[in-house]
């Protein structure tokens, strides 16, 4: 009996947890409901998109995406399709079928969103800028996007930039053009790759190359005003910005591939570049980018311009690491190039010289988030190691140039504080060593600088104000101390004091007005204070000022702008006034054992005034834009102009959609001619050039294709670049045929 | 709350050594080929050049650039020997250099009219032999190891 109650207690335990566990899972079961989670992706450039629109179609259910292009929809039926439609201003409206799946399932759908046409309408770009109108002021008139490198890409920086108003080109021959801003050359125009100095002798003569490859560049801004003195103290030239985020910080969504090739026919010019850039376990981030050019010599409209062929191959790679607030990243990079300066006229080799550059550059960046994004340190190693090596009629070495430079960074930003909407301090020290071999005599020398700035940005209602200021100490040590010829070597130290300050007024509407003052000083470079012989690729002697002073000078400028959805127009106008503004000067003279002119470098009391004017206008599917930009240069020291000025420069071209994606232009491009000279410095005649433009953006699957095809200098013009070193003896390029392509992936 | 601090002083300084220790990498290899290039000061400046037959007779006389001669070389035979000088800024004549890696060199435009030779043991004494009827230039040089200190323009050169 008792065996009988214990065997009914035991069923009814057994059943007693049978109920139980039926009834769990119903619960489970009933209470468990489907989900459907997406990341919507920018396709043209794979970064998450911050609000778009997702509706779940025929339910009447919406949500938006947050920063990370993160979406999700809750209480779905477990294993039931839905349609979801993903919807963003400039951008195609897409639909993607989804099933719900159960909640614990970590299933998160992609989904690309791909722009109408790549160039956006201002409108949506004006959205995602920044609320500063002075920044998007900058973006609009001074800035090329990844949309414009598209098209404007060209086989270096400074023709990639040729079509900004401000912009002129020093050359000697086509592979050594370096940009000119406001006729503003040498190291007063600051060069930077992802917000570094880019560390190269471009600055110092115009037969070395710019190192910098803008193949893979996402973007290239050219920097004026406060925000200058962050990087440098020569705030009346400008910085010219690099942006190719060798270092990938920004988590992507998913992993991009892109792909650019460009040939031109004026020099047969190949180029292919490409990069990837993936995350490893969302806080491993990777990227390789890479390009080879190739090109033949140049034909002018007259001739083909022997000895400018070239080589240049281009390769990076860098990577991050993201633990909570803290990041640290590095990136390997070099560049090997190859290239010939033309020869074959007075005072050059009978061949011209061959020269080879090799670079290779070490980066290690840390930043470290205090509170949020808003508020981070950031500090940057960097090492780099140059080599120039020139030689003349395919025989002889007959120049060394290196460069050894170690730069230390730290800077603390905050965009969220109580007193100011932008505030960056930071520092800066840097080991620099020149070093020369061969037939160069400049004498060897260690610069150690040390800077330090800080930049305040703060908007009051309509009025906007940047300031910002930058300390610098420099000593320049020879190898050893002389009396030479030109003076005598020896060690020499600078103190440096720049100041700057932008402000701009909102009269009414779109319609801005403001000002810009600064006080800038620029450092010697050992060139320009010790050379002291011959330079046999750049055909001159050159003989340096031991005595030069810190260049030092103010400058003003004042602008007004108009910038809207359909239209944005600028005028500004500016004057420097420098005392000892450095300038190495053609003499009447000529070193007689090698044949060469001599230049000597001077400080001069100087000025120089000029205006920009930008016009864009877009009516339905029309758009005209215009630009002109003028330069005068007075040397006061001796009531003379001052050597290298550019000529007024002006454009107008007009660019039609008759259908969608596709684009048709066609522009013209003015210069005057330039008899504002320096003595034994020679005119050079004026010339109108038209261009021709197609260009198809289009999609397949998740890739985007741009092509675009154009024709510089349609009428074969012979014409001639005042800035260009060889002008006296060649014309600039004949009609060029440009064909470029890009895909995005 | 000190115990956080102290964990976050902690998570810093871990943070801290791991910037420095890849730093000190990243200086360390990139300093591998750094060297020092030592600077030669020992070029040889002239202003002119002089051809001289018996030390005393200018067969070639170029200064500042300037070619005041041409070069007579008879056909299929060779020139006396000629001594080469060299004009500082005065036009005083002055020797060339003695330094072994100072040593004349030059170029001819056509090969086939001309050729030049060194006497055997002299670095700075020339003379001509006329390979075929005809014009063509040379261009003398003062090398220093690998690239030219001195060199003049085209001289022009006669075969007859």
């Amino acid at each position: 009996m008792r065996q009988f109650f214990y065997l009914k207690f035991e069923v009814k335990k057994i059943l007693f947890y049978l109920v139980l566990i039926w009834m769990l899972i119903s619960v489970k079961i009933l209470s468990q409901k489907g989900i459907v989670r997406g990341i919507v992706i920018d396709g043209s450039n794979h970064f998450p998109l911050l609000g778009a629109n997702i509706a779940l179609k025929n339910y009447n259910l919406f949500t938006t995406s947050d920063k990370n292009g993160y979406f999700e929809f809750d209480k779905l039926n477990i294993g039931q399709e839905y349609i979801v439609e993903i919807s963003f201003i400039g951008y195609k409206k897409t639909q993607k079928k989804v099933v719900a799946k159960e909640e614990d399932k970590r299933e998160i759908v992609v989904i690309h969103l791909f722009p109408i046409a790549i160039e956006l309408s201002q409108a949506v770009v004006m959205g995602k800028h920044s609320n500063f109108s002075i920044k998007n002021k900058d973006d609009f008139f001074y800035a090329l996007t990844s949309k414009d490198l598209s098209k404007d890409l060209g086989m270096t920086l400074a023709s990639t930039l040729k079509n900004l108003a401000s912009v002129s080109i020093r050359s000697m021959g086509p592979t050594t053009a370096r940009p000119i801003l406001r006729g503003l050359g040498s190291d007063r125009i600051v060069l930077l790759e992802d917000g570094l100095q880019s560390n190269d002798l471009s600055a110092s003569s115009p037969d070395h190359a710019v190192s910098i490859d803008p193949t893979n560049a996402e973007r290239i801004e050219v920097i004026y005003g406060p925000k200058v003195l962050l990087y440098s103290n020569s705030v009346s030239g400008g910085a010219i910005n690099v942006e190719k985020n060798k270092i990938p910080f920004e988590n992507r969504a998913d992993a991009i591939w892109q792909i650019s090739t460009l040939y031109e026919s004026a020099n047969n010019a190949k180029l292919v570049g490409g990069n990837f850039e993936t995350s490893i376990y969302r806080n491993i981030m990777l990227k390789i980018d890479g390009s080879y050019k190739y090109n033949d010599d140049l034909y002018t409209p007259t001739k083909r311009l022997k000895n400018t062929d070239a080589r240049i191959l281009n390769l990076s790679s860098g990577g991050s690491y993201t633990i909570e607030n803290f990041s640290i990243g590095g990136s390997i990079s070099f560049i090997d190039m190859t290239y010939g300066v033309p020869g074959g006229f007075l005072g050059a080799h009978l061949y011209g010289a061959d020269i080879s550059i090799l670079k290779k550059n070490y980066e290690l960046k840390g930043i470290y988030k205090i509170n949020n994004s808003e508020e981070f340190v950031e500090i940057n190693l960097a090492r780099t190691n140059y080599k120039h090596t020139e030689v003349e009629d395919k025989a002889f070495l007959g120049a060394i140039f290196g460069l050894y430079e170690n730069l230390f960074d730290i800077r603390y930003t905050n965009k969220n504080n109580n007193y100011f909407d932008n505030i960056i301090i930071g520092a800066e020290a840097k080991l620099k060593k020149n070093y020369y071999g061969s037939y160069v005599y400049t004498m060897p020398s260690k610069t150690t600088s040390y800077s330090s700035f800080i930049f305040l940005e703060k908007k009051l209602k309509k009025f906007e104000t940047q300031f910002a200021l930058r300390g610098n100490y420099a000593e320049v040590k020879p190898s050893s101390y002389k009396i030479s010829r030109i003076g005598e070597i020896r060690k020499r130290e600078f103190l440096a004091l720049s100041i700057s300050l932008a402000s701009q007024y909102n009269l009414f509407s779109n319609f801005y007005s403001g000002a810009n003052l600064s006080l800038n000083s620029k450092l010697p470079t050992i060139e320009e204070l010790f050379s002291e012989g011959p330079h046999l690729a750049a055909y001159s002697y050159e003989i340096g000022n031991p005595s030069l002073k810190t260049e030092k000078g103010i400058s003003g400028e004042f602008f007004l702008y108009w910038l809207s959805e359909n239209e944005k127009y600028m005028a500004n106008i500016f004057y420097y006034h420098y005392n000892d503004y450095i300038t190495a000067r053609r003499t009447k003279d000529t070193n007689w054992a090698t044949l060469l002119p001599i230049y000597k470098t001077e400080g001069l009391k100087a000025a120089m005034y000029g205006y920009e004017m930008v016009g864009e206008k877009k009516i339905g599917k029309i758009k005209a834009s215009v630009f002109a930009s003028y330069t005068r240069g007075k040397n006061l020291s001796d009531n003379l102009n001052l050597p290298m000025i550019p000529p007024f420069k002006g454009s107008a071209s007009i660019e039609i959609n008759p259908i969608k994606q596709f684009k048709v232009g066609l522009s013209t491009v003015v210069a005057a001619k330039q008899n504002m000279t320096d003595i034994f410095e020679k005119d050079t005649p004026g010339y109108i050039l038209y261009n021709a433009l197609l260009r198809y953006d289009f999609f397949i699957d998740n890739s985007v294709n741009v092509i675009s095809v154009s024709v510089e200098n349609l009428t074969n013009e012979k014409y001639k670049n005042h800035l260009s070193r060889t002008k006296d003896a060649f014309y600039e390029a004949g009609r060029n045929v440009k064909i470029a392509y890009k895909i995005s992936l | 709350m000190q115990i956080k601090i102290k964990s976050e002083l902690k998570k810093m300084k871990n943070k801290a050594i791991l910037v420095i220790s890849l730093s000190l990498i990243l200086i360390l290899t990139a300093c591998e080929d750094e060297h020092d290039h030592d600077h030669d000061k020992n070029h040889f400046s002239p202003e002119g050049m002089v051809l001289l037959l018996k030390d005393t007779v200018k067969i070639l006389d170029y200064f500042r650039g300037v070619v005041k001669d041409t070069l007579y070389v008879p056909f299929g035979n060779y020139t006396p020997y000629y001594t080469v000088k060299f004009y500082d800024a005065n036009k005083n004549i002055i020797d060339p250099p003695d330094e072994a890696n100072h040593y004349l060199s030059w170029t001819i435009s056509n090969e086939n009219i001309f050729s030049v030779e060194k006497q055997m043991g002299q670095k700075y004494i020339i003379r001509l032999k006329g390979n075929s009827v005809g014009i063509t230039t040379v261009k003398f040089m003062v090398m220093h190891g690998s690239h030219a200190d001195f060199q003049t323009r085209d001289i022009p050169v006669v075969v007859r």
